[in-house]
């Protein structure tokens, strides 16, 4: 039986095998759209926890603002002495509105613990995109997730720390310096520069999720590997095949999303103050889109990962069958076995 | 050609028109403040170790009305030491910029002086001792005094001679030097003020500001040419020196302080303004990296001045200068006499009113505190509060009543709210009568003294109107200028102008109490007359109803109110309210049910701590709620959203 590499025992059939890194973008865009169920029930469950942090904050406005004309003050134009007033009318009562709401956001990180396996499972083609796959498969990764959560908030939040400290010390000394926009633009700059090794960082522990779960995903002739310290080297040799095109990918994708968001932002700034219905849609409308720049990075990961993926996938050792010696002689003259 | 007599009366007839007196600092004829003090000034700067060394004459002339044979001075700049009463009490309750828990050595300043003499008594160096009137705290040293071998009689002047020398701090709580910019404020041993009966010369506490007698200054100031200096009172001379250095001359009349602010960084803008009293030149100092304020800083300067001329007195000075201060310095917002420090950003955009904000209130101190020379010890509010009153009519009245500090597209913030919400973060820990250390903390010093002055005074206007509101400010201004009035003869001045000997009643309890103020409607209830039967129709009341409004007062301050109560048939009835019982309530037998009630209906009483549960409306509206809610929702859609980049 010939040996089998990772590459040949994959089963890709939902990829678009990239052999160009400039497709890597349109295949992970691809990969997004395919497999929208999974972009879709992450929106749902963002929003649907939200909902529920509000709800807490809704009852007491409407205790506070329902029956009372100075709610006025909030239907136009806000006015924002009235807000401060009634934010702290809302802190006179003992909820812990704040708490409770950052508990959900927090859920929602823990969701995602689950979740994003699964949803690399699925960009992979080894699972069907459907909620309950995605809970059945993220849950089998959750522990490994969350170490490599861990390893990622170790390495990157210790580089980032110093990095930080850096960047304070010399700003505090170029503020002996500079005023103003002069300083500002330094700080600017300083700030884009650490921003842009968390967003390595950031790129890096993707791709060790990937191959997490890639090494974990039980296939034939391969041993499901759950270290997920030995997926950092590995990953970080993805990068060789073309760094900046993969960085840049990840940050342009990054960028839209947000773009995406101030877009919708922008929109609903332009509403008529009392256009609630519509401001909630394109608040709802910029969230997915950001969102979706999320997966689609994800997407483009993982089209990266075909690109690249054989020359980093460990190879396993090919099954070589002994030698049989013939058990009977090939030619009449030869002597027969003892 | 004149013949001699001609010459000779030609002098005299000047004096006699008043064209010899006529004083170059202010536009005033006469003198107009009784001057009690007349500081000469020498002081060289050394821009590299942020030191002054300088000598001052200060000739005192004993209007006391008693032999005086010690005095009090201010060491204002010893208050930057660790072990000085500010320092310990900025560590524990905070202080402008923040509280201060680190004191490296450039925090460090000081003022030493190496010499005093008398005229007449010879050197009193040895003489000097550090007293501590308030807290005891002998390591303080801002406050020294100085025993004479032989008192001063009435009516004579005694003249010091001092050397002294200044170390300035990094920039901290208004003073101090932040990159090549120096501040000079409270740099000069300042003579205490006697004032009812005895000296008033407090230390220095981290809430307290600043007290001192009318006089005169003649300063001079040494620094290199490349700096540029804007100061109190006017220029009189420029001197080149031989090391290259300048020394530029100042004087002021009928002030009780003299500041200097220097910057090589300065851009010189000059405008007028043609005041009651006659021309005054605006005098702007603004740093290069905010040019582009410039018109901003000298259109409010104009127009506050403009304000304050006609509701309340004329500005006499010949001479406005405006600093602006080196960006992240504690150094903004400060008032001295004809000089201000205002404040501003290259980001500041046009639709928040920063700084307008301070520059109108900075510009304000020229009349509550410049010339009406309250104690700001003793009586911060009547400085703070009254300024911080003033404040709020002249941006609404330039600005709009709703937008004078923020007016965005979506959003909109006025300067009266903000006093009121300044006052709401602590109303009822201290009085505004409490002596400015005496707080419980800063927080509460500045909430009670800027916010509640502020909205007491506004709230005053629902009994007595807001014109003869202005109109006792003028008389108070004009009667009282160039003097140190107290609380009690503002608050004669009010009753006397409105007629109302009735307001002590309310100046107990909003000067000097802490009641707060807060009326709700507890409830609102329309009921069938014949309740007992079914009702015939949709009309409940179609027979007549019994509609009954109650409301409460929740807190302790009585203060009358009006009621307004409206019908479903659209009738409206207010009604007065004298708030001296803890609830009242109004019944109506009518064909109508009510749909809403309203405790003040014009929205006079800004003192009211709660402003949601002044009304009541019977059909609810969520508009309001599902509003914010949808903020709330998507800000925590966004938080979770960036929560789960960590994953």
């Amino acid at each position: 039986m010939a040996g089998l590499t990772g590459g040949d025992a994959m089963n890709h059939e939902n990829h678009i095998v990239g052999t160009k890194p400039g497709s890597i973008l349109t295949g992970g865009f691809v990969l997004m759209c395919r497999n929208w169920r999974c972009l879709t029930w992450t929106f749902f469950i963002n929003l649907v926890l939200a909902a529920i942090a509000t709800l807490p904050y809704v009852a007491q406005l409407s205790a506070l603002l329902d029956h009372s004309l100075a709610a006025k003050s909030f239907t136009g134009r806000l006015d924002l002495g009235a807000y401060i007033e009634m934010v702290g009318h809302l802190g006179e009562r003992p909820s812990g509105l704040w708490n409770s709401a950052l508990s959900l956001d927090i859920l929602f990180a823990v969701v995602l613990f689950v979740f994003t396996p699964a949803i690399l499972s699925i960009f992979l083609g080894d699972e069907v995109a459907s909620l309950g796959n995605m809970f059945r498969v993220g849950l089998r990764f959750f522990w490994r997730m969350v170490r490599i959560t861990l390893l990622f908030a170790l390495i990157a939040g210790i580089t980032l720390a110093v990095l930080g400290a850096v960047r304070t010390g010399l700003l505090n000394k170029l503020d002996d310096i500079y005023v103003e926009r002069a300083w500002f633009t330094w700080a600017l700059i300083t700030a884009l520069i650490v921003g842009a090794v968390a967003v390595f960082f950031r790129l890096w522990f993707d791709l060790a999720e990937l191959l997490t779960v890639e090494r974990g995903t039980y296939r034939i002739g391969r041993i499901e590997d759950r270290a997920v310290r030995r997926t950092l080297g590995p990953a970080l040799k993805l990068f060789r095949i073309g760094f900046l095109r993969l960085y840049l990918s990840f940050i342009f994708v990054g960028a839209l999303g947000a773009a995406g968001l101030l877009l919708a932002l922008m929109l609903w700034h332009a509403l008529p103050p009392g256009s609630t219905f519509l401001a909630f849609v394109f608040a709802q409308i910029g969230l997915f889109l950001l969102l979706a720049s999320r997966f689609w990075q994800r997407g483009l990961e993982v089209a990266w990962f075909d690109y690249a993926g054989a020359v980093v996938t460990p190879q396993v050792a090919p099954i070589v069958a002994p030698e049989i010696p013939p058990s009977y002689p090939e030619a009449p003259s030869d002597p027969l076995p003892a | 050609m004149l013949r001699t007599w001609h010459s000779a009366a030609l002098p005299l007839l000047c004096i006699a028109s008043g064209l010899w007196a006529q004083s170059a600092a202010t536009n005033s004829a006469k003198p107009l403040s009784d001057r009690i003090v007349a500081y000469t000034i020498d002081a060289k700067i050394d821009v590299n170790k942020k030191t002054v060394d300088a000598t001052e004459t200060l000739a005192y002339r004993n209007a006391t009305g008693q032999p005086q044979d010690t005095f009090p001075f201010h060491l204002y700049l010893n208050a930057f030491r660790p072990e000085s009463t500010f320092s310990l009490e900025a560590h524990e309750g905070g202080t402008r910029g923040g509280g201060e828990n680190k004191y490296p050595p450039e925090k460090i300043g000081g003022i030493t002086v190496q010499q005093l003499t008398v005229d007449g008594m010879g050197d009193l160096t040895s003489a000097m001792q550090f007293t501590a009137p308030d807290d005891g705290n002998m390591q303080d040293h801002t406050v020294m005094q100085v025993k004479l071998p032989r008192a001063i009689a009435p009516g004579e002047t005694v003249t010091f001679h001092l050397k002294f020398h200044d170390k300035f701090p990094v920039s901290i709580a208004r003073n101090g030097y932040k990159r090549d910019f120096i501040m000079g404020g409270q740099w000069f041993p300042k003579v205490g003020v006697w004032w009812q009966g005895a000296w008033n010369c407090h230390q220095y506490h981290a809430s307290t500001e600043f007290f001192a007698d009318f006089g005169t200054f003649d300063v001079k100031l040494n620094a290199p040419k490349r700096y540029i200096i804007g100061a109190s009172g006017i220029p009189t001379g420029v001197e080149d020196q031989s090391d290259g250095t300048q020394t530029r001359s100042f004087h002021g009349e009928d002030i009780h302080d003299f500041a200097w602010a220097a910057s090589p960084n300065f851009v010189i803008a000059d405008d007028t303004y043609n005041s009651s009293m006659g021309p005054v030149k605006l005098h702007a100092l603004v740093l290069k990296s905010h040019v582009d304020q410039t018109q901003r800083y000298l259109s409010i300067l104009k127009n506050t001045m403009q304000k304050f001329d006609e509701w309340y007195g004329p500005f006499p000075y010949t001479q406005m200068t405006l600093i602006d201060p080196e960006p992240g310095s504690e150094i903004y917002g400060m008032e001295y006499p004809t000089l201000i420090t205002a404040g501003t950003s290259w980001l500041d955009p046009a639709w928040v009113l920063g700084n307008e904000v301070v520059t109108e209130h900075e510009f304000g101190h020229q009349y509550w505190y410049g010339m009406v020379a309250t104690n700001e010890f003793e009586d911060a509010w009547l400085d703070e509060g009254i300024n911080s009153y003033t404040e709020t009519k002249v941006l609404a009245s330039l600005y709009g009543p709703r937008t004078s500090v923020i007016n965005g597209r979506t959003v909109a913030f006025s300067d009266l709210e903000e006093q009121r919400t300044m006052y709401l973060g602590n109303p009822d820990f201290d009085p505004m009568t409490r002596f400015a250390w005496k707080f419980v903390n800063s927080s509460s010093y500045a909430g009670v003294t800027y916010g509640k002055t502020a909205t007491v005074l506004t709230t005053l206007e629902a009994l007595i109107g807001e014109d003869t509101m202005r109109k006792a400010l003028h008389v108070y201004f004009m009667r009282y200028r160039f003097t140190h009035p107290t609380g009690t003869d503002f608050l004669n001045t009010i009753k006397e102008v409105s007629g109302r000997p009735d307001l002590d009643g309310y100046f107990a309890q909003a000067v000097s109490g802490t009641a707060v103020l807060d009326y709700a409607i507890q409830d609102v209830a329309s009921n069938p007359v014949t309740w007992w039967e079914p009702p015939k129709g949709k009309n409940e009341c179609s027979n007549g109803c019994r509609d009954t409004v109650t409301v409460h007062r929740k807190g302790d301050l009585i203060f009358p109110v009006i009621v307004e109560i409206r019908f479903d048939d659209g009738s409206k009835v207010r009604e007065f309210w004298d708030g001296r019982d803890r609830w009242t309530r109004f019944t109506y037998l009518k064909n109508a049910k009510v749909i809403s009630a309203e405790v003040d209906p014009d929205h006079l009483v800004w003192q009211d701590k709660d402003f949601f549960n002044n009304s009541y409306v019977v059909a609810g509206n969520h508009a309001a709620t599902h509003k914010l809610a949808n903020y709330w929702l998507f800000f925590h859609q966004l938080i979770a959203q960036g929560l789960a980049w960590l994953v």
